[in-house]
């Protein structure tokens, strides 16, 4: 399935807080949710792994369980990169804006 | 890779295929008053019972299924006596040990033997199609 | 971020585990319908999960199901003392097959609504 996880986070620069306009309360950072994010693709990665394991070891023999938690893991990484694209459009965009 | 419910079906398969095996000699012998060992031919019956199945992996408070086997194959020992004077092997009084073998009866056993054959292929042929629906998750 | 998944996934997965052991208590009965003394048996879930109720959206995981192997004749014992009769057993064969394969299908109907709204713009 997939590659192990390199370290994203690198990648990552947290964006300096901007106080919001309009004093809305002071909401969750992006970055926080892509670092939990990125705990979960690891966890997801992990549980893959080892239902492929188990069912090529012939420890289980669900072939629907194991087929659901590759599936899970895999629409959890695509979540984790769309929100890390998208962290990375915000980014690039702020940094022209400083120009 | 063991799949408990394969190997059972695949046991009920082997069995049930000796069973036709047995019937169709029996037909086959069915007016045989003369084998090797001498004396007719004796009707052959299968014995079925259940078996654990090898490799099964056996979880912590699970049952253990068992498929089936062929437990004894075992000759009857009665012949009919069948009144036919000019035969070959006729007694003075014109009788003859024939085998204890009804064709009826026989193809009855063959009917319900291929119809449990059939049935464990389509038990085959489910999980089939459960694990072939199961890999497009995800396409 | 289980939330992402929901309970309704969780449920779906474990009615196609329930499928798939079901499928291996009615195989055995299928392989020993000719066995001297055998008796039928199936899940204590019978009749098969509510997919009305399954597919409602839960927060909440489903714990789970509590599920028992149990006596199930399709008549009296013959002479034999075998109670099973082929032709019930292929048809709850086939119609749990067909219910697994329909969870199975709700499953990636689910995963694929899910993958186009991450891709969404």
């Amino acid at each position: 399935m997939a590659d192990p996880i390199a370290p994203i986070a690198a990648d990552v620069r947290p964006v300096a807080p901007v106080a919001p306009p309009s004093g809305a309360p002071d909401g969750v950072r992006f970055v926080d949710t892509l670092k939990g994010l990125i705990g979960e693709v690891e966890q997801a990665q992990k549980a893959a792994e080892e239902a492929a394991r188990a069912y090529a070891t012939g420890r289980s023999t669900d072939v629907t369980a194991t087929m659901i938690t590759m599936e899970r893991a895999s629409i959890t990484l695509a979540l984790m990169l769309q929100v890390r694209s998208r962290l990375l459009e915000a980014y690039q965009e702020i940094q022209r804006m400083q120009v | 890779m063991p799949h408990g419910a394969l190997s059972i079906s695949a046991s009920a398969l082997s069995a049930q295929r000796t069973r036709l095996n047995v019937i169709a000699e029996n037909l086959a012998n069915a007016n045989t008053t003369r084998t090797e060992a001498g004396g007719p031919y004796h009707r052959r019956v299968v014995r079925l019972e259940s078996e654990a199945p090898p490799f099964a992996s056996l979880l912590p408070g699970e049952p253990q299924l068992r498929g089936v086997r062929v437990g004894a194959v075992t000759a009857v020992p009665e012949t009919r006596r069948q009144y036919m004077p000019g035969h070959p092997d006729a007694d003075p009084e014109g009788y003859v040990e024939m085998p204890n073998v009804n064709p009826v009866l026989e193809m009855a056993e063959m009917m319900a033997a291929t119809r449990a054959y059939e049935a464990n292929v389509t038990a085959i042929q489910a999980l089939k199609g459960m694990a072939q629906k199961a890999l497009e998750l995800g396409r | 971020m289980s939330g992402l998944f929901g309970g309704a996934i969780e449920a779906l997965r474990q009615a196609s585990a329930f499928a798939l052991r079901r499928h291996e208590i009615l195989a055995e009965n299928v392989a020993n319908a000719d066995t001297p003394g055998f008796r039928a048996h199936d899940l204590s879930f019978a009749s098969e999960l509510d997919l009305a109720r399954l597919v409602q959206s839960r927060p909440d995981p489903v714990s789970e199901l509590d599920v028992r192997i149990v006596d199930a004749p399709d008549g009296p014992a013959r002479p034999d003392g075998n109670d099973v009769d082929i032709d019930r057993q292929m048809v709850r064969l086939t119609q749990n097959a067909i219910y697994h394969n329909v969870v199975v299908h709700l499953l990636n109907a689910r995963f694929n609504a899910l993958k186009s709204a991450i891709q969404g713009r």
